[in-house]
């Protein structure tokens, strides 16, 4: 087998990492904040393209959902506060990081000589776990989505962390900006003007569909790409795009800032919950085999997804449908509460440059 | 002499657990302070929550001492498969010490908090502080070198924020919080680099198992550049010289809770984290290994107690004098583990805990006299003995174990760490010690005598003793810094089994 | 519990509980007083039986805590033990007797807290005196160090505080960086600290680590005052001449000597010490403290920093002796401990009574002074005799015996030494109580007296008591000697490692 002048993966790959050296590079020349945050969304859209190529899907519909969505968002909302163009900084106090830059980058091209090659079935990482994740997945979780499965029950405890530090930055950032506006301060939609007119019918529209669409994210979660912190993430932008288009005030009225704390921490003690009940009925905590007694699993008709005579898994099968549905409630609450947080900082900033 | 097991009294199904609820019981007590309609409510669950994990943690300790050490595996699925927690007789201790500290902490912050954070955000912050707890306690107990990146994130998160706050009483805090978040961030992604690597080495994230497959490994390039990226990632949280310049502004201008918290144990677990790595997993021997311990940690740490000890003696505001010794006390615990001996760690492992206490006790006894006055300058503290005796004490106490007066644990460490230095043939180890520790008497002299012996200056605000419910978790401190001085039986026993422990199963 | 353990938990707990006391009754003076010297007199009978309990052979002994294994706070009571402790309790008495008299007379501030503080020096004391081991030794000797650091800095001013500041650093550094690390290398090499007849370290160490061992610990004891050391001393002196009084005449300064003889006794071992280079260097180093102390003594005007120095100088015979264990080094330095003790407690107080009555500290200023305070200038003269070393005076035997040995180990340079510094002490010491007693016809008093009524009765009673003690051992050197004779017999004849 002979092989050709240029292999087409070859070509995309090197296409796609010079769009991103390119791109980065005006990120680091712009001084225009807007542009530098727009450009990164880029980029992340980018990386979830290559992402794709590698067949990564779960990973590339992550980067695409949080590194090109909600973090553009939240970066947008930031600015507002600020001036907008960078200060030019005296090159001197770069050279340190500079040189940090260039020893870390060194040290990052060492190591790559000793990973081994892309795709290898006979690689550590191939061969060893992952391996045996594939093997038995279908058998012990009976989920298709081997990354739900990795993520939600053989590694949920890492799953039950992550949610809890999204939580943490609800918390966080809930302590630092203040707790977004007053439900009767925020303007409405009536200050807002009337020359969004098409905008809101686009989006009232749109919404919807949004909204769908992260249901079926996270109800498909263990078939295909998708889970919770998508679904989420999803779910929050459906909201903050009313609240762009409606008004803070139209929103904070349906989705009150307090009720969206509430239910960020709800999240994750439905989640720890589920691990609880596990170890109520005997089991270790988060093992979803002892999610139901068996008192309660024959209850549950054989039917109930399909085919009777499969062995179904119920414990973990509902195990990870409750815990993404943590996941889900404590992410798209904290986005949304995030998005208050700055959103009432703005706001607070606007008046008080009016009253001034 | 008092054993654990005398202390610990619990259902063997309870105890069973424990090493989970030791973590989630913090977490979910934070879920329920953010929910609680005031904050006297979260005040009440955030004690009772931490006590739990105080007291769950004991049950950890009793059980490692008892077995040695304690897998606990999460889901069902054993390990490499699924995340399991693995809990040696030290990091046992330093769950101890989390919980410990944790709950006096926290009913201390009872007064504190009123007197230094804008009421509506009582709720929030204990949610943080707790969350902060829990992740602390993951780092030490986590068996899965992944599961402790998540932790270290559950444990800064909030932190970040939490220091923040301290702008109320001092904009500082401002500057010093974001400091903390981009360094803070920056190591973190170093340490998760690093774990990739060697994810991509040896197929696994489980320590036990990662260590047993780094043995051949030691040549690989990603494996090296990966012990790198660990190391100065865990540096960073560590506040290893020169890694340090986060942690002066985020100690000393944060609201009282957060320093004392802060200062006892956060960098406590990111050091025992780096503990892990370099005697756990990374196999005994490699090239590299030795050479980081000789070339790299060792000059590194002297040159911090050094340095910023004299740091400590030329700085004018007593909390970043007391931050500033923190870094010099974090270079030598790291001295001990530059010996690269059994009992060089089981030595640093017990300055990590009498270290964690008496900061905790100054820090403390700072919050209680910034009830009364908002001194922040030494020469502002003069005579505050005479105002606020028992909080002077305490703070004395605190001191005295830092400048390691015998009968205070802070002597025992320091005679542990500079006798192990010498059984180990490193002179120069033993020699740095006792230089820093005169270092260390210079600026604790110098508060001690200003608190102590010199008048306060007319028209000062006059400090007052603080109220009992302050008090009482103060005393408790300093109580412990004497008690494990005349009776160090439970810390030396944990951290000497850990530490032989460790280095038996080495080959 | 038997009587031995309950005599060392009074000889501790009576200082402590005193310190206690005072503070409770800080408000009433005259309460405060009386208990001081109450409990002075008690500790001094305790004291005492401990002394005779060792004399008959059955040392008291007991064991506090263990923090952590091979470590332990742990009191035997042995002869040069005893013997301090009984010297420093009796001689707290006395000087607390002077202390009322000057303190009042002074209308110092802060009263009961120097009282504290005295009391909780003299918990260290005790302590140090019966320690059965170096770490429990180490500890008392920072509890020493604290408690007197706010005695030294009492006046509060900016020149005390720079004094207490020296003070501090010189001891505290000293005992961190090389006193420490010793008694680890001890522990290190020995697996244990105690003190133990024929010596710790006796077969265990080589000349090299031996060496640097005994420079650790002999330095690391800088109470001893050894020159490069000695800078503490003088500048501690600007404290109350009853601090400087007990303090620096008897309790730190001899719980420095203490500390190296105890170390020289017990740790190395007779047998150790004479093979070892380092004794030698410290021998050499000593003769030159010894004379050089002597010679900076005269040029001094100022009484109390004469007085400094001649201790800088009569230390340095101490840690000779320790250094010359063979022979009779060691009992000439447990002897030499107290008889120097007493009769330069004796100088202190009277400097401190001189300073009270009249205002006077320079000897430039005491010509005459005779005539006004008789009695205390006579005691000043006693006790000069006694530092010089002439007979009727007790130190005179001590010296004799630390003559004797140096030259039976050949050190010559010591001998000489000593001979050298009891003449200068004739020139440093002696025309001040001359030129006050007798002075030349015509020549009046150089100064009134500043307080009316003159010297304090109380300090006038101390100071002749403790004259006439310099007076009374002379004719007690004998069976003291017998008594402390164990420390080398027993190694003469368990000796052997």
């Amino acid at each position: 087998m002979t092989t050709p002048f240029l292999d087409a993966n070859f070509a995309l790959n090197v296409a796609l990492l010079l769009m991103l050296l390119a791109i980065a590079l005006a990120v680091v020349r712009t001084r225009s904040l807007l542009a530098a945050i727009l450009l990164m969304g880029v980029y992340s859209f980018v990386v979830a393209a290559w992402l794709m190529v590698m067949d990564a899907a779960d990973v590339a519909f992550t980067e695409a959902v949080v590194g090109a969505g909600i973090s553009t968002i939240v970066l947008l909302g930031a600015i507002l506060l600020t001036h907008g163009e960078v200060v030019r900084v005296n090159w001197r106090l770069q050279v340190v990081p500079a040189i940090l830059v260039l020893v870390v980058g060194g040290v990052l091209i060492y190591a790559a000589g000793g990973l081994p090659n892309f795709g290898d079935p006979a690689s550590p990482a191939n061969s060893h776990v992952g391996r045996i994740y594939l093997e038995t997945t279908y058998g012990d979780i009976g989920a298709p989505n081997v990354v739900t499965a990795v993520l939600a029950s053989y590694r949920g405890f890492d799953t039950l962390g992550e949610t809890t530090v999204i939580f943490a930055a609800c918390v966080g950032v809930a302590l630092m900006l203040g707790f977004g506006p007053r439900v009767d301060t925020a303007p409405t939609v009536d200050v807002m003007g009337d020359h969004h007119v098409v905008l809101r019918v686009i989006s009232k529209m749109l919404i919807p569909l949004i909204v769908l669409f992260a249901l079926y994210v996270q109800f498909h979660g263990d078939l295909g790409a998708g889970g919770g912190f998508q679904a989420g993430v999803i779910m929050a932008v459906a909201v903050i795009l009313h609240a762009m288009i409606f008004g803070l005030g139209e929103t904070t009225k349906a989705f009150r800032p307090g009720v969206m704390r509430s239910i960020s921490a709800f999240g994750v003690v439905l989640y720890t919950g589920v691990g609880i009940v596990c170890l109520v009925n005997g089991g270790g905590f988060l093992d979803y085999d002892f999610l139901f007694t068996p008192q309660v699993e024959a209850m549950i008709p054989p039917g109930l997804l399909g085919d009777p005579d499969k062995p179904h898994h119920w414990g973990q099968h509902f195990g990870i449908l409750f815990i993404e549905l943590g996941v889900l409630l404590t992410v798209a609450s904290t986005m949304v509460s995030i998005f208050y947080g700055f959103a009432g900082r703005t706001i607070e900033a606007i008046k008080a440059e009016r009253g001034s | 002499m008092i054993l654990l097991e005398t202390l610990y009294v619990a259902p063997p199904t309870l105890t069973a657990q424990a090493p989970v609820l030791a973590i989630i019981v913090p977490l979910l007590g934070a879920c329920a302070a953010a929910l609680a309609p005031s904050g006297r409510t979260g005040w009440m669950i955030s004690v009772i929550a931490s006590l739990f994990g105080g007291w769950m943690a004991l049950a950890v300790a009793t059980e490692a001492m008892r077995e040695g050490a304690i897998v606990y595996v999460l889901g069902g699925f054993n390990p490499p498969l699924g995340i399991a927690l693995r809990i040696d007789a030290m990091g046992a201790l330093l769950g101890l010490l989390i919980g410990a500290v944790g709950a006096l902490a926290a009913v201390f912050s009872g007064h504190s908090l009123v007197a230094e954070v804008r009421t509506e955000k009582h709720t929030l912050f204990q949610a943080g502080f707790l969350l902060c707890q829990a992740g602390l306690v993951g780092i030490v107990y986590t068996g899965d070198a992944f599961n402790a990146f998540v932790f270290l994130e559950i444990s800064s998160i909030g932190t970040y924020a939490l220091i923040a706050i301290g702008e109320g009483r001092d904009r500082r805090a401002l500057p010093a919080a974001f400091n903390y978040l981009i360094l803070g961030t920056v190591g973190a992604t170093l340490y998760v680099i690093g774990v990739g690597f060697l994810y991509a080495a040896t197929g696994t994230l489980n320590m036990a198992d990662m260590a047993a497959r780094l043995s051949t490994l030691d040549q690989n390039a990603s494996v090296q550049a990966g012990f790198a990226f660990i190391m100065v990632g865990l540096g960073i949280k560590a506040a290893m010289f020169p890694l340090h310049g986060w942690l002066p502004g985020a100690y000393a201008h944060a609201p009282s809770l957060m320093s004392i918290f802060l200062a006892a144990t956060a960098t406590k677990a990111s050091i025992y984290l780096m503990a892990r790595f370099l005697f756990e997993v990374f196999p005994d021997g490699t090239a590299f290994g030795e050479a980081f311990l000789t070339w790299v940690l060792a000059p590194l740490a002297a040159a911090g107690a050094i340095i910023c000890s004299i740091q400590a003696v030329f700085e004018r505001e007593l909390r970043r004098i007391i931050a500033f010794s923190s870094i010099a006390q974090v270079g030598f615990i790291f001295l001990g583990f530059a010996l690269g001996s059994a009992q060089g760690l089981s030595a640093s492992v017990f300055y990590i805990v009498a270290h964690g206490l008496m900061k905790a006790a100054m820090f403390m006894a700072l919050g209680a006299l910034a009830l009364s006055i908002g001194a922040r300058r030494l020469d502002e503290f003069a005579g505050v003995a005479r105002e606020a005796p028992w909080t002077a004490v305490a703070f004395a106490v605190g001191a005295a174990s830092l400048v390691g007066t015998p009968l205070t644990m802070g002597f025992l460490a320091k005679w542990g760490l500079i006798e192990a230095a010498i059984a180990s043939g490193q002179i120069w180890i033993a020699v740095v010690m006792a230089a820093g520790s005169v270092l260390t008497v210079i600026y604790v002299g110098r508060i001690m005598e200003a608190m102590f012996f010199r008048a306060p200056a007319p028209g000062a605000p006059r400090a007052k003793e603080a109220p009992l419910g302050a008090l009482a978790p103060l005393l408790a401190l300093a109580g412990l810094s004497i008690w494990f001085g005349l009776d160090a039986s439970i810390p030396e026993q944990l951290s000497q089994a850990g530490a032989a422990r460790l280095f038996e199963v080495r080959p | 519990m038997n009587t031995g353990e309950l005599l060392i938990l009074l000889a501790l707990g009576l200082p402590l509980f005193s310190a206690a006391v005072t503070y409770a009754v800080g408000r009433m003076p005259d309460v405060r007083e009386t208990l001081t010297l109450v409990s002075c007199v008690v500790l001094a009978v305790v004291a005492i039986s401990i002394f005779m309990r060792v004399g008959q052979g059955e040392p008291p002994e007991l064991m506090v805590a263990q923090p952590v294994a091979g470590l332990s706070i742990a009191f035997r009571a042995e002869p040069l033990g005893a013997l301090f402790a009984v010297m420093a309790s009796v001689l707290w008495g006395v000087n607390s007797l002077f202390s009322i008299g000057y303190m009042r007379g002074k209308r110092e501030a802060n009263q009961t807290r120097f009282y504290m503080c005295f009391a909780i020096a003299m918990f260290g004391v005790m302590g140090i005196a019966l320690a059965a081991n170096l770490f429990t030794l180490f500890v008392f000797y920072e509890v020493l160090t604290f408690a007197t650091y706010p005695l030294v800095t009492h006046a509060g001013t900016p020149a005390a505080r720079r004094g207490g500041r020296i003070y501090l650093m010189t001891l505290v550094g000293a005992s961190v960086l090389l006193l420490l690390p010793g008694i680890v290398g001890v522990q290190a090499i020995a697996g244990s600290t105690s003190f133990v007849a024929g010596g710790l370290l006796a077969g265990r160490v080589d000349d090299v680590a031996g060496s640097v061992l005994l420079l650790l610990l002999v330095f690391g004891a800088a109470k001893a005052a050894l020159m490069p050391l000695h800078g503490w001393l003088p500048a501690a002196m600007v404290a109350p001449a009853p601090v400087s009084a007990l303090l620096h005449a008897v309790a730190v300064v001899k719980a420095g000597v203490f500390t190296v003889l105890k170390v020289s006794a017990y740790i190395f071992g007779p047998d150790l010490i004479t093979e070892l280079s380092a004794a030698t260097w410290i021998l050499w180093i000593g003769a030159a403290t010894i004379v050089i102390a002597s010679l900076v003594a005269m040029t001094k005007d100022d009484l109390k920093a004469r007085l400094a120095w001649s201790t800088v100088g009569q230390l340095a015979y101490i840690t000779s002796a320790a250094m010359l264990p063979m022979a009779s080094g060691l009992v000439a330095g447990g002897l030499h401990m107290v008889f120097h003790a007493v009769a330069k407690i004796t100088l202190f107080m009277c400097a401190g009574a001189i300073y009270v009555a009249t205002g006077a500290s320079r000897v430039s200023e005491m010509g005459g002074l005779g005539r006004r305070m008789p009695w205390v200038f006579t005691a000043f003269l006693v006790a000069s005799l006694g530092i010089i070393g002439l007979p009727p005076m007790a130190a005179m035997w001590s010296k004799l015996l630390l003559m004797t040995a140096s030259f039976e180990g050949g050190h010559w340079l010591t001998a000489w030494a000593l001979v050298a510094s009891s003449l200068l002490g004739l020139v440093y010491l002696l025309p001040i109580a001359f030129r006050a007693l007798f002075p030349p016809i015509g020549e009046e008093p150089a100064r009134e007296f500043v307080r009316p009524g003159g010297t304090p009765g109380t300090a006038v009673v101390a100071v002749c008591v403790a004259a006439a003690a310099c007076v009374v051992l002379f004719f007690l050197a004998d069976p003291l000697a017998n008594y402390l004779a164990p420390i080398r017999a027993v190694t003469i004849m368990e000796g052997a490692p």
